[in-house]
């Protein structure tokens, strides 16, 4: 697993995360150029997760296999569940949701990278 | 597009505690009943033998973030109960489990969502429980 594009999604992510906090701060509703930096962040993990799946088919092996395809599972679904949530209910802390999924983005993907690292 | 104009929130907040800062406790919490529920899974699933109690405490505390989850989300009576008492037994959890393998790690070889007060997940599942209770309580008293 690349450590470069790790870093790229992760960096995305946490600056997604501290967008919708500043939105938050500042009272402001989601908005298209949120949904427009939401769809660059899943791009962004959906390349990760193709290029973990390739290494996986290719030959790959991590030490726990079985959590790093959970985890490739889970990670594309995780910004479009938070963004539906945020949009369902356009309240001001409700963009809250938004932050606590990308963040947990970047927590998944530093995770993934881990798991990648420890191979058999 | 004039959100705030639209929103009319502010005059008739609806009694669902799905909505404001409930609804990112929620999420939050959802998360952590998704990773507790998915780590326990794949403990037991592939070497259970090799730490049985901390395995069997992985699926535990899973369930009881899956409820607390469904309690916070959730309106009604009963699941205000629920809410309280797995936020309570989340609490106790935390601090039992995380005493307890700080002071005897023999019995805790691997690592579950509590252990170390949940310093493996950030100390997010210490304050959750916290932020849970503070939660209900201020609607509690909102309604009452």
């Amino acid at each position: 697993m690349s450590g470069t594009l790790v870093a790229v999604v992760c960096a995305l992510a946490f600056a997604m995360t501290v967008w919708a906090v500043v939105t938050v701060a500042l009272d402001k509703r989601v908005q298209r150029p949120h949904l427009v930096g939401l769809a660059v962040v899943e791009l962004a993990l959906l390349v990760l997760v193709v290029s973990a799946v390739v290494a996986l088919v290719t030959g790959t092996r991590p030490v726990e296999l079985a959590t790093s395809i959970a985890y490739l599972v889970v990670a594309p679904f995780m910004i479009p569940a938070a963004t539906f949530w945020t949009l369902a209910d356009r309240s001001r802390p409700s963009t809250l949701v938004l932050a606590v999924g990308c963040f947990a983005v970047v927590v998944v993907v530093y995770r993934m990278y881990l798991l990648f690292e420890v191979t058999a | 597009m004039s959100e705030r104009g639209l929103n009319s929130e502010r005059t008739q907040r609806p009694a669902r505690r799905t909505t404001g800062l409930g609804r990112a406790l929620v999420a939050l919490y959802a998360v952590f009943a998704v990773a507790a529920v998915s780590r326990a899974a794949v403990q037991i699933a592939t070497d259970f033998d090799a730490a049985p109690l901390a395995y069997v405490l992985s699926a535990f505390s899973g369930v009881v973030y899956v409820l607390a989850t469904l309690g916070l989300a959730r309106t009604g009576a009963r699941w205000r109960r629920v809410a309280w008492a797995a936020c309570s037994v989340e609490l106790l959890g935390v601090l039992v489990v995380g005493t307890l393998s700080l002071a005897d790690a023999q019995a805790f070889p691997d690592s579950t969502v509590w252990s170390g007060y949940g310093s493996g997940y950030g100390y997010v599942p210490l304050v959750l429980p916290v932020l849970g209770l503070v939660y209900l309580r201020r609607e509690s008293r909102r309604r009452s």
